[in-house]
């Protein structure tokens, strides 16, 4: 037993040195978009896909697309380097929240549960409280 | 008769990530994610422990099915050599099965859920074997005499050999080799979300299992591999990396209206739903190709 816990910090120890020297070469890497990255990345999982209205979190960190040739409403937020693309519907999305210019997003999606963002302004904010609604 | 190839490989195994690390810091070929790298090397440290804590299971299995082999094998250099390529052949069929029944996806999706692709991706393993029972695969080894411990031996040589193929840093082996080996190049295709690499290059060693069985695509220098899951997880947590999917099949059984549902929810491809609203890697495909023969009719 004792031998199998050494193994176990053992590797931990390991495990901590080699995320810390992965830190040290290429830092945090943490990705940000903005429209044509966002439009790109949905285009290149949605065959068709045509941009239509677009909102980008205040942090360049999220934003809502709209496909205009489905009809279809997109999230896409940065996740480490990459991003994570969602699209929102009826059963997807569980509920959508505004306050003031800050959108809340929850989803019925274990790695995915939730989104906070804030747009550019209330009207924005309302205006795309509306479409996810209707999504 | 034990040996372990897997736990004597592991040294060599972190000299080579170090060793790409810097390749790809300096070379600028490939990509690492000190986040990502952090849970793929987790998932490999926990698979060690569940699978030593749940390896009673495999080990029961094999005695309950021993009794009925056609013969004993005894060890000899020619019966691993056979061993080895057979056991590569029930990988292969292992492994499709992963890709394509949801039941065995849900513990393989974990080792395909980064959206990075270097040898941390190799270690990148899954947790929940013990409840898939993939194993069974192995039963006509076993029906055929070759000893567990040679099962055990063969297994992690496969597993030893897969971990250098999981880098972008080598481009493309000698053509000899491309065609009768699995090589970085087409495991790349195998780890690729593009709707023309999706479900193809399931080999483990041999890649000639996939050119007999039809599932080879080669890599395109033309359509760079995106890699990680059609839904690609945004989390790190390796639990619900290794475990979501399981979650997601309780979650549909609990909904499941009829028997056909239920029975769909756990064996048909990961995807499917009953009305078709969700994606398969074969609606994505549909999909693709109908939007590129509408954009070129020609062709």
């Amino acid at each position: 037993m004792n031998a199998q816990l050494l193994y176990l910090a053992i590797s931990l120890a390991g495990i901590a040195a080699m995320v810390g020297l992965c830190v040290f070469l290429f830092g945090r890497g943490i990705a940000t978009l903005d429209p044509s990255v966002a439009e790109a990345e949905v285009g290149f999982e949605v065959p068709g896909f045509r941009p239509g209205a677009l909102a980008m979190s205040a942090d360049k960190r999220a934003a809502l697309i709209e496909d205009a040739a489905h009809h279809a409403l997109y999230l896409i937020a940065a996740r480490g380097d990459g991003y994570v693309i969602r699209r929102i519907s009826r059963v997807s999305l569980k509920s959508a929240a505004r306050n003031g210019a800050s959108l809340a997003l929850r989803f019925s999606d274990l790695t995915f549960p939730k989104a906070a963002f804030v747009l550019a302004d209330e009207q924005t904010a309302r205006d795309w409280e509306a479409k996810l609604k209707a999504a | 008769m034990h040996f372990d190839p897997t736990q004597l490989a592991t040294p060599l195994f972190i000299v080579l990530v170090v060793a790409e690390m810097f390749f790809v810091r300096y070379a600028g070929r490939g990509r690492y994610e000190p986040r990502d790298a952090a849970t793929s090397l987790i998932m490999g440290l926990g698979s060690v422990v569940f699978g030593s804590l749940f390896a009673f299971i495999f080990v029961w299995f094999a005695h309950l099915v021993m009794p009925w082999r056609l013969t004993t094998v005894a060890w000899s250099i020619p019966a691993v050599a056979i061993c080895f390529v057979l056991d590569d052949l029930t990988y292969y069929w292992w492994h499709r099965s992963a890709h394509r029944i949801r039941w065995f996806w849900a513990e393989h999706v974990a080792h395909h859920s980064s959206q990075h692709y270097n040898l941390t991706t190799a270690l990148r393993q899954p947790w929940g074997g013990f409840l898939t029972i993939g194993f069974i695969f192995k039963t006509p080894l076993l029906l055929l005499g070759f000893p567990l411990s040679m099962l055990a031996l063969v297994g992690g040589l496969n597993l030893v050999y897969q971990f250098w193929i999981h880098t972008e840093v080598i481009g493309k082996m000698p053509r000899w080799f491309e065609a009768v080996m699995n090589t970085p190049s087409h495991h790349r295709v195998h780890h690729a979300t593009n709707a023309k690499y999706l479900d193809a290059n399931y080999a483990g060693v041999f890649i000639v299992w996939d050119r007999m069985f039809g599932t080879f695509v080669p890599e395109d220098e033309n359509e760079k591999p995106r890699y990680g899951i059609v839904k690609n997880l945004a989390t790190y947590n390796p639990f619900k990396v290794a475990f979501h999917e399981f979650i997601g099949i309780a979650r549909d059984l609990a909904s499941a209206r009829s028997l056909r549902e239920v029975v769909g929810y756990i064996f048909a491809p990961p995807g499917w739903s009953p009305d078709g609203s969700r994606d398969t890697s074969d609606s994505i495909k549909a999909r693709w190709a109908q939007f590129r023969s509408a954009q070129s009719p020609a062709e």
